[in-house]
């Protein structure tokens, strides 16, 4: 900051110097005009010129000395206004100290040729530096190399994102600028910086659940597509032909008169009857499970369970609770649908032989684990295979956890099988109802599945299919 | 001998008019009453009084689970045949919890329902 123009420059003892010279120039005037007296008059000439130059004399030391102390006054007056800004100035250096040592913001001040005039204490804190340890350091060579030649000159660029280093090699994202400013007649770099490391990591997983969202939507309109057309082709080809073909042997028989020939086509045309009602309850199976809403997730698992285990001969242990305990319908669902998910996966692609399942009530908790004793794999390499869109399977079933309140865990490795875990906190009107007489309290519950398994059965039928 | 009363409930009714076409033809049985829903099953068998009440399983309310439970609950119990599409052995073992007298997949209720009433009407009338 430059000095005050209105600064006085003399001091007080300059004043009484002044002063006293003052009275020093009237007393030879005294003398001098005695002097002049007595050699024109003698000695006891008293002349009313005398007096009067007496008195020219005395009024002119009177008049000097009040124009000193009015003087001195002055003096005075500045001396204490330029105390008082001095004291401002003090003040406001200790509040811009205070405020820039205090901020968190990385704040520092370089000259051009890169010598550290400044550096704010967060040097330390963030970024674990000695304040020695900056002081001979050019502040372009604490950029990320990558990220100073994008951002240009080190001493003046726009707000940007960029890396610092840090005391222990490590870099730390941060968001900041520089501009110049002038100090006593030289160009100085300001930079001040903001650490935006932890917002950077929220920011990623962000766009990655973004990035995941987008797969599924798209994974859930693909699987809508090819399930519609996997119905449209069971209704067409097997119900619609199958049908097709009892019509037109029923014409047939109108016009068989033969008893015998009569009776085969009878016995053809109900046995092609009976194969329609089998495909259209196993149709209907697949769309909902007809054993969730009315007995309950324990005996749906487990009729899924014996079903799966005699189609691909896998040796499934099954370890369920007795009683049969009403879950919300969310989670009876997912469950439901997970545990589908996953046998299909072992049946698919595990080589399993034995699978255990198990089906828990521990405390407030509901606790499902799958596990095989298969082929298994690599979990990272598996997530970013999902990450990159080509296998949706495992993240359907994480996302659908996730999405009925519950946690997923998945623990595989080569060779070491594969086990899913899935937690869901049960409130307490969930589990009041375990085991009790079915009444019309128990007929509520089985109308809430129906109502939110309509909602619920779509995005199931739509997410079982994928590998 | 007075015939076999019987209560039809499901809430087809394409399936109910054929079962109860199918058990007209049927000699010593007496189709008594139709209903929609587990509910109007419980509530005709108070006023009708049925010897055995066929209910489906997958009715909407209280559905013949529901209904199969609340009739064997009661002294004078009819007897009770649940039918259904979904023949799964869950639902057989429920069917057996709760006490009910028969269980037909109905695939197979033309062939078996006809010896399953005779047996009935045998056990009701020696």
């Amino acid at each position: 900051m430059k000095t005050n123009p209105r600064e006085p420059r003399i001091g007080s003892k300059a004043v009484w110097r002044i002063a006293l010279g003052y009275l020093g120039l009237g007393l030879v005037w005294l003398v001098l005009a005695g002097i002049i007296v007595h050699t024109l008059f003698g000695p006891h000439a008293y002349d009313p010129a005398v007096e009067t130059l007496a008195g020219f004399m005395a009024l002119f030391i009177l008049l000097s000395t009040l124009i000193v102390v009015q003087e001195e006054k002055r003096f005075q007056g500045d001396l204490r206004r330029r105390e008082r800004i001095r004291r401002v100035q003090q003040e406001q250096a200790l509040k811009f100290r205070l405020i820039a040592e205090n901020s968190v913001d990385l704040i520092s001040m370089a000259s051009l040729d890169g010598q550290m005039e400044y550096l704010s204490p967060s040097h330390q804190t963030l970024l674990g530096f000695e304040p020695e340890a900056l002081r001979n350091r050019h502040p372009g060579s604490l950029i990320h190399p990558v990220d100073l030649e994008r951002i240009g000159d080190w001493h003046r660029y726009p707000l940007s994102e960029f890396r610092v280093a840090m005391a222990d090699g490590g870099w730390r994202w941060v968001q900041g600028y520089r501009y110049l400013i002038q100090w006593e007649g030289r160009d100085y770099s300001v930079g001040i910086a903001r650490d935006v490391t932890a917002l950077r990591t929220v920011q990623k997983a962000v766009i990655e659940y973004a990035e995941r969202l987008r797969l599924l939507s798209r994974k859930l309109l693909e699987t809508q597509e090819n399930e519609r057309r996997h119905l449209a082709r069971e209704l067409h080809d097997e119900v619609g032909q199958t049908l097709t073909a009892t019509k037109l042997g029923l014409h047939a028989m109108s016009d068989l008169f033969q008893l015998s020939r009569r009776e085969k086509l009878y016995e053809e045309l109900v046995a092609n009857l009976d194969r329609v009602l089998t495909q259209v309850r196993s149709l209907s199976l697949n769309l909902h499970p007809s054993l969730l809403d009315d007995l309950g997730l324990v005996a749906a698992i487990r009729g899924l369970g014996s079903r799966m285990a005699t189609l691909s001969g896998i040796k499934l242990t099954l370890d369920l609770p007795p009683a049969d305990p009403r879950f919300p319908p969310l989670v009876e669902i997912t469950c439901y649908r997970v545990v589908q998910e996953a046998l299909n996966n072992i049946a698919r692609h595990a080589g399993a032989i034995k699978v255990e399942l198990a089906f828990r009530v521990e405390g407030d908790e509901l606790r499902v684990t799958i596990r095989d004793d298969g082929r298994g794999f690599d979990v990272e390499t598996m997530r970013r295979k999902v990450q990159g869109g080509s296998s949706l399977g495992l993240l359907g079933m994480e996302e659908r956890v996730q999405l009925a309140g519950g946690h997923f865990d998945l623990v595989s490795a080569p060779g070491r099988g594969t086990t899913i875990a899935m937690v869901f906190a049960l409130t307490q009107a969930s589990g009041e109802d375990s085991g009790g007489p079915v009444g019309s309290e128990k007929s509520s519950q089985i109308e809430n599945p129906k109502e939110i398994s309509g909602v619920s059965a779509q995005v199931v039928a739509d997410g079982q299919t994928q590998a | 001998m007075s015939r076999l009363k019987v209560l039809v409930a499901d809430d087809h009714p394409l399936f109910v008019e054929s079962v109860a076409s199918l058990l007209a033809a049927q000699p010593g049985v007496q189709v008594v009453g139709l209903a929609r829903s587990g509910e109007e099953a419980l509530s005709l068998c108070e006023s009708l009084r049925p010897d055995v009440v066929l209910l489906d399983v997958a009715m909407p309310g209280i559905g013949g689970l529901g209904a199969a439970e609340a009739l064997k609950q009661k002294a004078d119990s009819p007897k009770v045949v649940l039918i259904t599409l979904y023949d799964d052995p869950e639902y057989r073992e429920r069917a057996q919890e709760i006490g009910v007298d028969g269980f037909v997949n109905k695939i197979e209720f033309a062939a078996v329902i006809g010896p399953i009433l005779g047996e009935m009407a045998a056990s009701i009338s020696p």
